[in-house]
């Protein structure tokens, strides 16, 4: 049974009803059982704009298609999905695993059963037809990335990444002729085996992701287990006889600890990813901009987030939404899609952070729990201009932590306004 | 307040079971530029620090995510970590106790001396599912019998969520019998779907031992729950911090296997030479 709800239509499911809530307080975790204000919505998916999906069977691997459909792959067996988020139904796809779409979402690739990759046009159904296959390219774990090279949605320059071996990637140029059939060109004699520079001999085989324009990939460093992601550069020939190719690795950012796969975002300026939670083994869903390394929790401290993508526009935008799976009871008989806006005014504006933090706490200690700062801050964030109103009513405001008691109910008040315009926007 | 933990952390240093490997000049980057972190290791004990520790990263307040470090002990579950901002160092200490985590946390903030106004507890329940729903589990009581009952082995840990870690049993099975020895032991996501692993061994396609659950903070502590497959290598009762994620063929684990058994083997000896 597939089963959606708006959070806003949910709101208040908790009214006055004894809460239990586990949570972890930084490395702090406290067990409390308390009641709810009344009218605050004390789901973990507090959010505006706010969507939940429970999709059948979705786990651990997701790509966003475009603004209305993801590929996931399922529990139990190898197979392919097309989930639509309007709709809310299953649409037909061939059924082997991890569908990666490529952009605009018009045509996917599959690992081939027994080498290679296949490529197929979206909406051709379950038993569709490759398009194009190419058995030189192998591996597991594909990443896609659209090349600056590319003109158009129907001139494209394709990066296919595979974490087989050392770390490989093929290039395609694939054209959309008049008939609405596909060309396609390999730019490459072989695959090219990718940072071969470094002290370990190429890119780690484990779990590397192509970021979207196919010029950043990242996976995990073997030796110290941590997440680093490369540029990459200097593609060129080492042996004329065979055409093999090779190509170098700048490092450009590290995530100083063990990550889940991550997931770009289609401006390729930002990364998302599971951590575990150092004490209960939850996973916590982070954001980190390259450029500057900062941090940013996404996912609410009773979460158990286990799968993580951006969502792109019909232009390959950011959508400025998120999707993650996370487990919807603590036996994961089924996983659930939620779709969110992080409130990017606060995020990226330190004169707002107090604020946030502010209005989470107010949602916290409404709902019966005493949050650390992120954990303020991810909630704070999601919270819409109704709940913010709600939360700064005079017996909610009084419940504000001292530290915070140089803020006006204004302040705050304020920040509920950018949040809400931010997320009409 | 201070002085039970020291005698903890003295006993827990005996019993160890921990190898991190990795990360060391990371650690004693971290400590040299931790607040108060002398006054730290007097009130809790220098043997502490003589352990190895491994990286995570840590939320507390004023800052989102922090760098710190955390030890484990195999043998107990109890676990420490140690934080710091530019004011203070943080040292947490968690026990497991039967389905309850209790955290012990000292922070220095207020002075550079661990007073008990600086000390704050609490603790949790972690309701494992496999327990919940009376399946077979694997803690970390199992883990440590397991540690002592073969010189070495290697711990797969896969997901039905994950279909290539289905399909990499049989090449960590594959490279296991070429080795002829060591033993291997095949666990399954602690938070899967119970129906989904039953099926599977229903269908013939994993074993009905295959599907004991990871209810085992040590293995939750090397993130085997951040993607499946996971493997880890023990040799001579001691676990390797480093895990090995991600679908591999026989031949990859084989030569994995083999690096990982030598980097322990340099490891043990060092810390038999008190490096």
């Amino acid at each position: 049974m597939i089963m959606s709800k708006s959070i806003n239509a949910i709101k208040c499911n908790c009214l006055r009803k004894t809460l239990t809530v586990a949570m972890s307080v930084g490395a702090l975790a406290v067990a409390m059982t308390q009641t709810a204000q009344a009218n605050v919505d004390c789901s973990e998916k507090a959010a505006s704009n706010a969507e939940a999906h429970l999709m059948p069977g979705a786990g651990y691997w997701m790509q966003s298609v475009d603004i209305n459909h993801i590929t996931y792959t399922s529990v139990g067996g190898i197979s392919s999905y097309l989930f639509n988020l309007e709709t809310e139904k299953l649409e037909p796809i061939t059924r082997g695993m991890d569908a990666f779409p490529i952009p605009p979402g018009d045509i996917y690739v599959h690992p081939t059963g027994g080498g290679g990759y296949s490529f197929y046009k979206m909406g051709d159904g379950e038993t569709a037809k490759p398009i194009f296959n190419d058995t030189d390219h192998f591996g597991v774990y594909q990443a896609v990335g659209l090349l600056p090279a590319t003109k158009g949605p129907k001139d494209r320059v394709v990066r296919v990444s595979a974490g087989w071996g050392a770390g490989i990637f093929q290039d395609y140029h694939i054209t959309t002729l008049e008939d609405g059939t596909y060309d396609f060109k390999r730019l490459h004699s072989h695959p090219v085996q990718v940072c071969r520079n470094l002290d370990t001999g190429g890119l780690d085989t484990q779990i590397p992701v192509l970021s979207r324009n196919g010029e950043l990939i990242a996976g995990r460093d073997t030796n110290d287990q941590m997440t680093k992601i490369y540029k990459i550069t200097n593609i060129h020939q080492v042996d004329a006889a065979t055409d093999t190719e090779v190509a170098d690795c700048e490092e450009v950012q590290t995530i100083p600890t063990e990550t889940s796969k991550i997931s770009f975002s289609f401006d390729n300026k930002k990364v998302m990813f599971v951590i575990a939670d150092p004490i209960t083994g939850k996973g916590r869903l982070l954001e980190m901009d390259i450029e500057t390394a900062k941090l940013t929790t996404l996912s609410m401290p009773s979460e158990d987030v286990m799968y993580m993508t951006y969502r792109a526009d019909s232009s390959l935008r950011n959508d400025d939404r998120l999707l993650y799976s996370r487990r919807t009871d603590a036996v994961g008989v089924e996983s659930e899609l939620i779709l969110i806006k992080p409130n990017s005014v606060a995020k990226d504006d330190d004169e707002l952070a107090r604020p946030l933090e502010a209005l989470g706490h107010l949602w916290g200690r409404a709902c019966g729990m005493d949050l650390d700062t992120d954990a303020a801050r991810a909630a704070g964030s999601r919270v819409n201009q109704n709940q913010c109103d709600e939360l700064l009513n005079a017996a909610n405001f009084a419940s504000l932590p001292a530290e915070y008691s140089d803020l006006q109910k204004d302040q705050i008040q304020t920040l509920c306004k950018l949040s809400e315009r931010a997320q009409k926007n | 307040m201070i002085r039970p933990l020291a005698v903890t952390l003295i006993f827990a240093q005996l019993l160890s079971g921990q190898l991190a490997l990795g990360g060391s000049k990371e650690f004693e980057a971290f400590v040299s530029k931790a607040p108060c972190i002398d006054e730290l290791k007097a009130s809790t004990s220098k043997v502490f620090f003589n352990q190895t520790w491994y990286p995570l990263m840590i939320s507390r307040p004023r800052q989102p995510l922090i760098p710190g470090f955390a030890f484990r002990n195999t043998i107990t579950g109890n676990g420490y970590q140690l934080f710091a901002d530019q004011t203070s160092t943080t040292l947490v200490e968690s026990k497991l106790n039967g389905d309850t985590i209790s955290a012990n946390v000292w922070d220095t903030r207020k002075s550079c001396r661990l007073h008990s106004s600086d000390y704050k507890s609490a603790q949790f329940k972690v309701t494992a599912p496999a327990r919940s729903r009376g399946m077979a589990v694997f803690n970390d009581s199992n883990l440590n019998d397991l540690l002592k009952s073969s010189s070495w082995g290697v711990i797969y840990v896969w997901s039905p969520f994950m279909p290539l870690s289905i399909e990499g049993i049989k090449e960590i099975r594959q490279a296991m019998t070429e080795k002829g020895k060591g033993k291997l032991t095949i666990l399954v996501d602690g938070k899967a779907n119970i129906k989904a692993a039953t099926d599977l061994v229903e269908k013939g396609i994993v074993n009905a031992e295959d599907i004991r659950q990871v209810d085992s903070p040590e293995l939750l502590a090397r993130g085997v729950a951040l993607h499946y497959p996971s493997a880890y290598i023990y040799k001579s009762r001691f676990l390797s911090n480093r895990s090995y994620i991600g679908h591999k063929s026989a031949t990859v684990y084989s030569k994995w296997i083999d690096s990982e058994i030598k980097a322990l083997t340099v490891s043990l000896a060092a810390m038999k030479e008190g490096k």
